[in-house]
């Protein structure tokens, strides 16, 4: 449960069942919470590489603030250090990234 | 593989092969890693480069010259095509190159003089002493060894990791990525010598699309847009899909290539103690064109250069590597990014309309050089009116 004062929310996202979910914080840790009639649920949100639809290119290696993307040889590989700011996923000229938020 | 070199030169693309060739010349130990198991594969490339560009570094061989251009044509929103061509009519003016096979070429050049090359070999960390780079870990199938370098040369492409790792912001804004997708085309109709460039913001926001022959009936047909401007339902990808089906329906797609392009300024500063940056991962890529080859090779060329006389004296500091920023800011080149980062500002604010406008103003051009400058200049011939909104800019043009 948060506590009950007055918190920012950051923005607002879709999880993947169509909830509206409220990101808290700019910088990590965030919260995720779904705030409804029945209380507040905690999510957390990650990337998600689509390894089908990548093309191993580093467009989204360039642009990501945290440095948290490396291109090994065929492979994207994600660092603990990302924030699943999203910046990556937008650029992609393919969509093969995702931050998805989970229970 | 030897743990100890004058110069280690990551990556193995156009910046670190040209780096490596040269600063063997110089009389240096080098050894390239490379982390991907073939140079020049996959070709992340539209491939295009101006003639007296590629003549600076190497004489054009048919074993990896694809195609060669006398001219180009620009595609303006509203379907309005202008032509360019060399005053010389029928004159080479560029080249679309098979990189696969150039990119070989060069470090094949770089190993015959000598250097040492090692492929499928990552750099994963700098080594640092006191804050200066002294080598770096490298890891070969899961083995990693230390290799100390009196110098780092940093040819990481626009994936660069390297650079960061010592502590150097390389981010490039969302805005100023360009996000690209391209396919290899086959059994199109084209004209086999002209480039041709498709501008608006229906076909590609605040970027491009191209088409470059690379056969009678074969090219790399291509798009970058602003990262700002792309996601879900709108990528790359989804406008050049919509592009091909319209242009070329029944063509067949032979590559699929994505990538990503720098048009944002050059990082604040290219050297660090020990490290010298070059090419893409020094995001020197022409910020109104996003041609790159060019760039990393006369970046890669210099630092060399700079890390022969600095080895030879025994110093390299910043401060002594800062030549090396200097000269490539002082250079053509470096005059031509910022001067092309303006024009590029000022083109992406600009509606379709204008766009329209800019391009009708003139149908057809003879060049006397083949230039994005010259051409530029002749389009402000025509438009006196571009000149005032231009401003201080205009002036450093004429
Ligand atoms: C779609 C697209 C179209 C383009 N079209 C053109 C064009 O028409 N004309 C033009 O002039 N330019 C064009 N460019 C830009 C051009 O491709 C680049 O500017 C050029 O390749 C940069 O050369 P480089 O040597 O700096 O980097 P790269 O060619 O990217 O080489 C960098 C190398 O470093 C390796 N590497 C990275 N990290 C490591 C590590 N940690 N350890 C070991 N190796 C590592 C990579 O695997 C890579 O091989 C285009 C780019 C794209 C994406
Ligand atoms: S930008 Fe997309 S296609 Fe390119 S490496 Fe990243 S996830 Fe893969
Ligand atoms: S989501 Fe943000 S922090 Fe995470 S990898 Fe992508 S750009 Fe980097």
């Amino acid at each position: 449960m948060l506590p009950c004062t007055r918190v920012a929310v950051e923005s607002t996202v879709h999880s993947r069942s169509g909830e509206i979910l409220h990101i808290i914080g700019s910088r990590p840790p965030q919260f995720i919470v779904n705030i409804n009639e029945t209380g507040h649920q905690h999510y957390h949100s990650m990337l998600k590489v689509h390894r089908d639809i990548c093309g191993y290119c580093g467009c989204c290696v360039s642009v990501c603030p945290e440095g948290a993307l490396e291109l090994i040889d065929a492979y994207l590989c994600v660092e603990k250090s990302c924030t699943s700011c999203g910046i990556c996923a937008k650029v992609c000229p393919l969509g093969a990234l995702e931050v998805v938020h989970e229970k | 593989m030897k743990n100890k070199y004058d110069v280690l030169v990551i990556g193995g693309g156009p910046a670190g092969a040209i780096a490596a060739k040269n600063a063997v010349e110089k009389g240096l130990s080098v050894c390239i890693v490379e982390k991907r198991p073939a140079i020049g594969a996959p070709v992340r490339c539209a491939e295009g480069i101006g003639k007296e560009a590629l003549h600076e570094f190497i004489d054009p061989d048919p074993r990896w010259i694809s195609a060669e251009m006398t001219g180009a044509s620009i595609v303006a929103p509203d379907g309005f095509l202008m032509k360019l061509e060399s005053e010389l009519a029928g004159n080479k003016v560029g080249y679309i190159l098979d990189r696969k096979i150039f990119d070989r070429e060069l470090v094949w050049k770089a190993a015959e003089a000598g250097a040492d090359v090692a492929v499928k070999t990552r750099a994963s960390a700098p080594i640092l002493e006191k804050g200066c780079v002294k080598g770096a870990k490298v890891e070969c199938c899961g083995q990693v060894t230390s290799v100390t370098a009196d110098i780092v040369i940093a040819a990481d492409g626009v994936e660069s990791k390297f650079s960061r790792w010592c502590g150097i912001d390389t981010t490039v804004p969302l805005r100023e990525i360009m996000s690209s997708v391209q396919y290899v085309m086959a059994d199109i109709d084209i004209d086999a010598h002209s480039t041709v460039f498709y501008l608006g913001n229906e076909v590609a926001p605040e970027g491009y699309l191209w088409v470059f022959p690379k056969g009678r009936r074969s090219a790399n047909v291509g798009i970058g847009i602003s990262g700002k401007k792309s996601g879900e339902g709108h990528r790359a990808k989804d406008y050049l899909d919509r592009f091909v089906k319209k242009t070329f329906p029944q063509g067949k797609q032979i590559e699929y290539i994505a990538g990503g392009v720098s048009v944002c300024r050059p990082l604040d500063c290219t050297v660090a103690d020990g490290l010298i940056i070059t090419g893409d991962a020094a995001r020197v890529v022409d910020p109104l064109t996003g041609g790159g080859i060019y760039n990393s090779m006369y970046t890669g060329k210099l630092a060399a250069d700079v890390a022969a006389e600095c080895i030879g004296k025994g110093n390299v500091t910043k401060t002594a590597l800062m030549v090396y920023d200097k000269t490539w800011r002082a250079s053509k080149m470096g005059k031509a990014i910022e001067r092309n980062y303006h024009i590029k500002e000022y083109l992406i604010k600009q509606p379709d309309a204008k766009l329209n406008e800019i391009i009708h103003s003139v149908s057809k051009l003879n060049l006397k050089e083949f230039t994005t400058l010259s051409l530029i200049k002749e389009i402000m011939m025509v438009n006196p009116k571009l000149m005032l909104e231009l401003g201080a800019l205009a002036a450093s043009i004429r």
